[in-house]
C-alpha cells in the first residue's frame, strides 16, 4: 500500500481495516526460494534395490545432469500399505525430508486432496504428449496433473507353457488348471493375491469388471457396484477356493508369495504384474524358459479386464527444491533412455514410444493389454473403500460368511455413505 | 442556532439564459424537497447495515467459538481415543502370547475407550459403525484368547487358538481401528479448518458498514455546511473500535488455536503413530522369538521401525514428532526416544543374527530390545500426556481471547446504529 497516495482518510481506514483483518486471519507464511543440492526419491525397496529401476534411472539423471541436484534413492518398506502410511505420517506433519514420492496409481486423489503435492500443470503438455493415456489419467485428479507417470502395468496371466495352453475364459481356466496340476503332480493349479490386502481387492475387481461391473459411474458421483456382477465375482472366488483351484495358502498370498511358488515350479497358472517376468527368467528360477504369458481370461461373452497398476512420481509440497524435483520427474517420465531402461528391467514404461522397435513377448503383450487396463476408481477415500471390500469379500470367499449377497449389500451401503460423507 | 446555508452550486453559467421563475422554483423544490427524503433513506440504510453487520459478525464469531469448543469437547478427545483404542488392541495381541491373562487389561482399556468414543459420535456415522464393529468383535477375540490360555497344557490347541485370535485381531479388528483413527484424524483437521476459517462475510459486512457511514458523512458535508456529524462520527468510531477489538482478539485466538492444533497434531499424527509403530514392531519381534523361522517377521519389523524412525529419526513418526513439538522439553524427549530406537535396532540385529544361527538361548539372554522398547513406550506415553495437557491450555486460551466479543459486537453495532440514526435525525430536524 502506497503511503503517500491521496487517500481519503475514511477510505484509508477501511482499506487498513480489511488489510489488518485479512492479515490477522491468514496464519500460514509462504516459504522463500530454496536451494537443495540433493533430491531424495522415496520408493519401495524392491524398486530401490541395486538392480531396481529407480537406481538405474537416478544414475542416468546424475550422469547426464552434472549441473543439477543429484538424486538419491531412499528405500521405503516393500509393502505398499507401509509406504503409504510412512509417507502420510511425514507429509501430514509437513516434514521436508522426501522430495520425490513414488505413488501407487490409486493414491493420486488422496495425496492431491490432502495438499501434499505440488501440481505439474506447467510441464503437463510435455508429459501428456508422450504418455500412454491410462497411466496419464491415473496421475490426474480433478482435471489437474499431480504426478508424472513412471511405470505402468496390468494384471497378466503367467502359465507353464510346457504343461498347458491357456484357455480364453476363467471358467475353462479352472478346469484346465485342476486337470494339469493333477496330471503333472504340481501342488497348485493357480496362485495369485488372496491375502486380505489391496492385492486381493485388485483380484476381486478384475473378476467383477470382467463380469460387467463398475464401482462408480463415470464422473464418480453415483454408486453403481452392480450386485449381480459382484455376487458373480465372489461366487467365482468361493468356488475356486472350495474346489482347490486356488492354491493352499491362497488366502495369505501376496504378489511376492505367488511369485515364489510359481518360480519354484509349484503352480500351473499365476496372476501377477509384469515385473515377475524378468524374475522368472533368472538363473535361479526353476521354471526358466517354460513360462508363457497371456492376457487375463474373460467371462463368456464379456470384455477382458485387467487392473491398471504402476507408479507415478510426484513432487512433495515440502520439497526444498521444487523446480529441480519437477525437472527430474519430467525426465523420468519423458526421457526415452530412461523409459527404455524400464523395459529392460521388465517394468512397463508409460511412454508410448518406448514400445516401438524390436519387442519381446512381454512388451508385445503389454502393448495389447495396457490400452484397455482398468484403473481402480479415482477417489481420495480409496484406502477406506478398499478396506471395506477386504472386510467383506475375504470372509465371503474363504468361509461363506457373510453370504455373497450380504457382503455385496454391505459394500454398496459403504460406498453410498462414503460418497455422502465426503 | 441551526442556520442552514445552502451551498450554491456553480450554475452561473457564462452566457446562460436567465432562469425563469418556474425553473428556479423547480430546481429549489428538487433540492430542498429531496434532501430530507434522501436523508431518511440514508438513515434507514445505515441503521439496517449496522444491525445486519452486527448479526452477521456475531454469528460468524459464534460459529468460530462453537467449532473451537467442538474441537475441545469432541473432536480432539475422539482422535486421541482412536489412537488409544488401536494401541490397546495391538498391545493385547502381543501380550496374550507372552504374558497370558495380562492381555485382559488391554481389552478392558480398549472397551472403555470405545464406550467413551461411542458417546462422542453421531449415530449412523461411519465412525459409529466402526466403533460398534470393533466392540462386537471383542468377545470373539476374548473367547479365542481365553481358549488359548485354558489350553496351557495342550500346545497344539493353544497354538491354533492363539493364531486364530491373532489373525482376527490383525486382519479385522485392527484394520477397523485404523479406519476409525484415520476418519477421526481427518475430521480433526476439518474442524480446525472451520474454526480458523477467515470470516469473509463478516469482514465484507464490516467494510460495507464503514463505507456506508463514511459515504453518508460525505453526502451530508456536501449538502450542508456541517462538516462533522457527531452521530455518524461516533458510529464510525464505534465500528472501527470494534474492528480493532476483533483484529486483536481473533488473531490472538487464532494463534492459540494454531498452537493447540500443533499439540493435537503432535499426538494424533506423530506420538500416537509412534506408539503404534513401536508396539507393532515389538509384537513382530516377540512372534519371531517363538516361531521356527524368525526371518518371516523381519520385513514387518523393519517396516514398522522405519515407520517409527526412518533414517535415525529424520523421518517416520518420530521425525514428524520432532517437527511438530513446539517446546524445548518436547524436542529433548524426541531426541531421547530416537536414541533409544537406535539402541533397539542394534540389539534387535544382534538377536536376529543369533536366532538365524540357531543360538536361541543366547538370543533370549539379550534384553536390549525389551529394555529399549519399554523406555520408548514410557517416554511416548509421557509425551502424549504432556502434549494433551498443553493442548487443553491452548484451546482454552483461544476461547478466552474471544470472551465478550459476541455481546460486544452486538452492543457495539446496536450503538453504532443508534448513533447513526440520531446523527441523521439531527440533520432531518433542520428541514422541518
Amino acid at each position: 500500500m502506497k503511503r503517500d497516495a491521496p487517500l481519503w482518510a475514511g477510505r484509508r481506514a477501511v482499506v487498513l481495516l480489511v488489510v489488518v483483518l485479512v492479515a490477522a486471519a491468514c496464519t500460514s507464511g509462504s516459504k522463500g526460494p530454496s536451494t537443495g543440492t540433493e533430491l531424495v526419491w522415496a520408493i519401495g525397496a524392491i524398486d530401490a534395490g541395486r538392480n531396481g529401476p529407480a537406481q538405474a534411472v537416478a544414475n542416468l539423471w546424475n550422469n547426464s545432469h552434472p549441473d543439477r541436484p543429484r538424486v538419491r534413492v531412499e528405500a521405503l518398506p516393500d509393502s505398499a500399505d507401509e509406504q503409504r502410511q510412512l509417507m502420510a505420517i511425514e507429509l501430514n506433519a509437513g516434514l521436508p525430508g522426501l522430495d520425490i514420492l513414488s505413488l501407487d496409481v490409486v493414491w493420486t486423489g488422496e495425496f492431491a486432496e490432502s495438499g501434499w503435492l505440488v501440481d505439474l500443470e506447467d510441464v503437463r503438455r510435455e508429459i501428456e504428449e508422450v504418455s500412454l493415456r491410462a497411466p496419464f489419467q491415473s496421475a490426474t485428479w480433478k482435471g489437474r496433473l499431480w504426478a508424472a507417470p513412471f511405470t505402468s502395468g496390468a494384471g497378466i496371466l503367467y502359465y507353464r507353457k510346457d504343461l498347458v495352453t491357456p484357455p480364453k475364459t476363467w471358467v475353462d481356466l479352472v478346469e484346465v488348471g485342476l486337470e494339469a496340476a493333477d496330471r503333472a503332480g504340481i501342488d497348485h493349479p493357480f496362485v495369485g493375491q488372496g491375502a486380505q490386502y489391496e492385492g486381493m481387492v485388485v483380484n476381486f475387481l478384475e473378476y467383477f469388471w470382467a463380469a460387467g461391473g463398475e464401482v462408480f459411474d463415470e464422473d464418480g458421483r453415483e454408486v453403481r457396484f452392480e450386485p449381480e456382477a459382484a455376487v458373480w465375482a465372489i461366487k467365482f472366488m468361493r468356488s475356486a477356493h472350495e474346489r482347490g483351484f486356488y492354491a493352499d495358502g491362497f488366502s495369505s498370498m501376496t504378489e511376492q508369495d505367488a511369485l515364489e511358488q510359481f518360480r519354484e515350479g509349484n503352480a500351473v497358472f499365476m496372476r501377477n504384474w509384469p515385473y515377475a517376468y524378468d524374475l522368472l527368467d533368472e538363473e535361479e528360477s526353476k521354471v526358466r524358459g517354460r513360462v508363457g504369458i497371456a492376457a487375463l481370461p474373460v467371462f463368456e461373452g464379456k470384455d477382458p479386464a485387467s487392473a491398471l497398476g504402476g507408479q507415478n512420481l510426484a513432487v512433495s509440497r515440502y520439497a526444498e527444491n521444487v523446480g529441480a524435483a519437477k525437472e527430474f520427474v519430467k525426465f523420468a517420465s519423458t526421457d526415452k533412455r530412461a523409459q527404455v531402461l524400464l523395459r529392460e528391467l521388465s517394468r512397463a514404461p508409460t511412454m508410448a514410444s518406448a514400445y516401438l522397435g524390436p519387442a519381446d513377448d512381454l512388451v508385445m503383450l503389454l502393448a495389447g493389454v495396457l490400452p484397455d487396463a482398468r484403473p481402480r476408481p479415482p477417489t481420495p477415500n480409496w484406502a477406506s473403500i478398499s478396506d471395506e471390500i477386504q472386510q467383506q469379500v475375504f470372509p465371503a470367499y474363504t468361509g461363506d460368511q457373510p453370504a455373497s449377497k450380504d457382503a455385496v449389500e454391505n459394500i454398496r451401503s459403504f460406498l453410498e455413505r462414503s460418497l455422502r460423507e465426503r | 442556532m441551526t442556520v442552514i446555508v445552502e451551498r450554491e452550486g456553480s450554475d452561473h453559467r457564462a452566457g446562460g439564459a436567465p432562469e425563469t421563475a418556474l425553473r428556479r422554483r423547480t430546481r429549489r423544490f428538487r433540492r430542498w424537497e429531496t434532501t430530507p427524503e434522501k436523508l431518511r433513506v440514508v438513515q434507514v440504510v445505515l441503521v439496517s447495515t449496522c444491525l445486519l453487520t452486527g448479526v452477521v459478525a456475531a454469528a460468524a464469531l459464534q460459529a468460530r467459538a462453537n467449532a473451537t469448543r467442538e474441537i475441545e469437547d469432541r473432536t480432539e478427545p475422539l482422535a486421541a481415543d482412536a489412537v488409544d483404542v488401536y494401541r490397546a488392541l495391538a498391545n493385547a495381541d502381543a501380550t496374550v502370547a507372552t504374558e497370558g491373562s495380562e492381555y485382559r487389561r488391554d481389552i478392558e482399556e480398549a472397551a472403555r475407550d470405545l464406550a467413551r468414543a461411542a458417546t462422542l459420535t453421531a449415530r449412523d456415522s461411519l465412525t459409529a459403525d466402526r466403533i460398534s464393529d470393533i466392540a462386537a468383535q471383542l468377545p470373539t477375540y476374548t473367547a479365542l484368547a481365553e481358549g488359548a490360555l485354558a489350553a496351557e497344557r495342550k500346545p497344539d490347541e493353544r497354538a491354533s487358538s492363539l493364531s486364530a485370535a491373532s489373525s482376527l485381531m490383525q486382519s479385522t479388528i485392527l484394520r477397523r481401528a485404523e479406519t476409525f483413527y484415520r476418519i477421526e484424524s481427518e475430521s480433526l483437521d476439518a474442524q480446525y479448518r472451520r474454526a480458523a476459517a477467515l470470516p469473509v462475510v463478516a469482514l465484507l459486512a464490516g467494510a460495507a458498514g464503514v463505507l456506508a457511514l463514511l459515504g453518508a458523512q460525505l453526502m451530508i458535508a456536501r449538502r450542508t455546511r456541517r462538516m462533522v456529524n457527531l452521530g455518524l462520527g461516533g458510529a464510525t468510531l464505534a465500528v472501527l473500535a470494534l474492528a480493532v477489538w476483533w483484529t486483536v482478539a481473533v488473531s490472538a485466538s487464532g494463534d492459540h488455536l494454531a498452537d493447540s492444533r500443533r499439540r493435537s497434531q503432535a499426538v494424533s499424527d506423530a506420538f500416537g503413530p509412534a506408539q503404534i509403530a513401536a508396539r507393532q514392531a515389538r509384537a513382530s519381534e516377540i512372534l519371531a522369538s517363538v516361531t521356527a523361522d524368525p526371518s518371516l517377521y523381519e520385513p514387518d519389523f523393519s517396516a514398522r521401525m522405519q515407520r517409527l524412525a526412518r533414517s535415525n529419526g529424520a523421518g517416520g513418526a518420530l521425525g514428524a514428532a520432532g517437527y511438530l513439538v513446539s517446546d524445548q522439553a518436547g524436542r529433548k524427549t524426541v531426541t531421547e526416544i530416537v536414541d533409544q530406537a537406535r539402541a533397539w535396532r542394534d540389539a534387535h540385529d544382534q538377536i536376529f543374527e543369533l536366532q538365524k544361527a540357531g543360538r536361541r538361548e543366547e538370543a533370549a539372554a539379550i534384553d536390549g530390545s525389551a529394555a529399549a522398547f519399554t523406555a520408548i513406550d514410557d517416554a511416548l506415553a509421557g509425551a502424549v500426556t504432556h502434549e494433551r495437557a498443553a493442548f487443553r491450555t491452548d484451546v482454552n486460551q483461544a476461547q478466552e481471547a474471544l470472551a465478550g466479543l459476541v455481546p460486544g459486537t452486538v452492543a457495539g453495532m446496536v450503538a453504532a446504529a443508534a448513533a447513526a440514526a440520531w446523527g441523521i435525525g439531527q440533520r432531518l430536524k433542520e428541514y422541518r
